[in-house]
């Protein structure tokens, strides 16, 4: 059984490590490029209460994970937070239900936190849409990357 | 309404189950999962919340959930 909770960037970085090694070998479009977090940076945002970390624990052990961004957006600076997904992951052992679990958990965290709107996305080779769609989101954007 | 949502899981997993089967071990994924939810919510008439659904992992707590 697993748990949710949000907790704070110092706690997930201490097991995140291999997690997110993972996480970028799975879905990383950049394999060249070395997958460094900058925990000291998250920390910073996270002390500005602007940088969320929700977790999935089995056992108390980290599987699983929603970063995001709490903040009223740039173009909306007099409205209420929006939580913008920065990455999500949970384990494939632990694909069972609970990548949806932890994404129900991570919103009805934005709800709590007073957020209006949650900015969610995946890879095209991932494709998570059919799931978001179920979870009530809305396809609202196209993104482009280019390597220059 | 236990009766229907155990007619109801072991429809959709295609598998028999009791109010104590574990999702987890059910070879369901995250879209299955989901959609049990809403169909659960649809026959009982009753909305589960965000943080409720993170805490549905045996069929018994579908049923508590909905009750």
């Amino acid at each position: 059984m697993l748990s949710f909770q949000l907790e704070s960037v110092e706690k997930w970085a201490l097991e995140a490590q291999p997690l997110y090694i993972q996480h970028w070998k799975e879905l990383g479009l950049d394999q060249d490029l070395e997958i460094a977090p900058d925990i000291s940076k998250m920390k910073a945002i996270e002390a500005l209460g602007m940088w969320k970390v929700v977790t999935a624990r089995f056992e108390g052990r980290l599987v699983g994970y929603v970063l995001a961004v709490f903040s009223p957006h740039l173009h909306y600076s007099t409205s209420a937070p929006m939580f913008i997904v920065d990455a999500y992951y949970i384990m494939p052992e632990f694909r069972t239900g609970n990548g949806a679990k932890l994404l129900k958990f991570a919103e009805s965290v934005a709800r709590s936190l007073g957020a209006i709107k949650i900015y969610l996305s995946c890879k095209v080779h991932e494709d998570h849409s059919a799931l978001f769609t179920l979870l009530g989101y809305r396809l609202s954007d196209y993104a482009f990357i280019k390597r220059i | 309404m236990r009766e229907k949502i155990i007619a109801l899981v072991e429809e959709e997993t295609g598998k028999q189950v009791t109010m104590e089967s574990d999702f987890d071990s059910l070879g369901m994924d995250s879209l299955e999962f989901v959609d049990l939810i809403l169909k659960a919510q649809q026959l009982s008439g009753k909305a589960i919340t965000d943080a409720e659904v993170a805490k549905i992992n045996t069929v018994g707590d579908l049923v508590s959930a909905v009750a």
